[in-house]
């Protein structure tokens, strides 16, 4: 069980592709946690693997100790914390800049989970909005659903008064 | 076109049948009175023989009979000629009647084939008129549904576009802040709907 403070910095992570750099920077230093020792296991922390990570695994050390399986269970335990984040997938109109993308993950942490990660697609046929998928549940909140609800009822209007106008006319 | 051509074949059909039927009648009523001419002819001819023959052989029974032939012949040669004369008369009024009776059967009928005649061309006409009108009104129809049809075409082409012109100009107009607010406000409502 991973401490408060390595879940913390877990929660940290924003979008699924960092994730999954973390999983993949795991699977490395699980190579090489029989192979080097303890000092040596630091120094990879130290320059290979990325700084967030790196805070949490030393994190779990101090308090696991830097033996051989305690580097195992610290590096196991912190991947299936972050397989165990919850994601939700969001696909929206604009490649957002990275600003924006904070903005929407920290409403999110803030009103839905704390570890929550963002799946996000770019479409611009949504045109604005978002369509939402999470926890097995579909919303579309997107604009272009509204738009062809109403351009629907623009076009009817507009063939309507088309035949009208153009219903009494003779050869 | 084509209907007006062939109402005007139709019509001419049907004068020539007409100048047909009335130029054959023509001929059979001359034919009819030259029989009766004919016939005339024959029936004098032969009451001549008749009147003859009875002569002579009435000569030859009063000679017989040792009578002054003279008189006797000269009596009844005026005899037998007042009653030729009576005879042919019948004969003639006989004739003139039947030949006044065909001749007014033959006009009757001449008169009734043309009232038939023209009434059969006067109902042609009005069908040809009547198909010719039905025809007119039927292509007028289809010519007015093609234009409606042509409207709603372009028409309907010219809203996919405004609306894919619309779509794109939403999507463009909006900046990042706004995106992001719209995407805010979007999942606020999907929290409150639970369905995050």
């Amino acid at each position: 069980m991973i401490s408060e403070n390595t879940q913390e910095i877990l929660n940290g992570i924003i979008l699924k592709s960092e994730a999954v750099d973390w999983l993949r920077e795991l699977d490395v230093l699980d190579q090489s946690v029989y192979k080097t020792d303890a000092t040596n296991f630091v120094q990879t922390l130290e320059k290979e693997v990325n700084s967030k990570l790196s805070l949490a695994i030393m994190n779990e050390l101090k308090i696991k100790g830097d033996g051989i399986e305690a580097r195992a269970e610290a590096l196991r335990e912190i991947r299936d914390g972050v397989n165990s984040l919850p994601e939700i997938k969001l696909e929206v109109a604009v490649d957002l800049p990275t600003a924006m993308i904070k903005r929407i993950s920290k409403w999110l942490k803030e009103n839905v989970a704390p570890g929550i990660v963002l799946d996000i697609t770019e479409n611009e046929e949504i045109m604005a909005g978002v369509r939402i998928t999470y926890l097995g549940r579909y919303v579309d909140l997107s604009a272009e659903k509204n738009w062809t609800e109403v351009w629907k009822q623009v076009t009817s209007e507009l063939v309507t008064k088309g035949e009208t106008s153009y219903g009494g006319n003779s050869v | 076109m084509t209907f007006e051509v062939l109402g005007i074949l139709v019509l001419a059909i049907v004068l020539g049948v007409v100048l047909f039927a009335y130029d054959r009648s023509l001929r059979e009523l001359a034919g009819i009175k030259k029989d009766k001419i004919d016939f005339e002819q024959r029936a004098r001819r032969r009451m001549l023989k008749i009147l003859r023959e009875a002569r002579d052989k009435a000569v030859e029974i009063v000679g017989e009979a040792q009578v002054d032939a003279g008189n006797l012949k000269q009596m009844m040669d005026v005899e037998m000629d007042r009653l030729a004369k009576e005879q042919l008369s019948d004969y003639k009024e006989t004739i003139q009647n039947i030949s006044k009776n065909i001749e007014d059967e033959v006009k009757n009928e001449v008169g009734e084939l043309k009232k038939v005649l023209e009434m059969e061309t006067v109902e042609a006409e009005k069908t040809v008129a009547k198909r010719m009108a039905e025809d007119y009104a039927q292509a007028e129809k289809k010519i007015e549904d093609y234009k409606l049809a042509k409207y709603k075409q372009i028409e309907e082409g010219a809203v996919g576009v405004l609306e894919e012109v619309g779509r794109k100009l939403v999507g463009k107009t909006l900046n990042f802040r706004e995106h992001t607010d719209f995407i805010i406000s979007a999942l606020e409502k999907a929290k409150l709907q639970n369905d995050i």
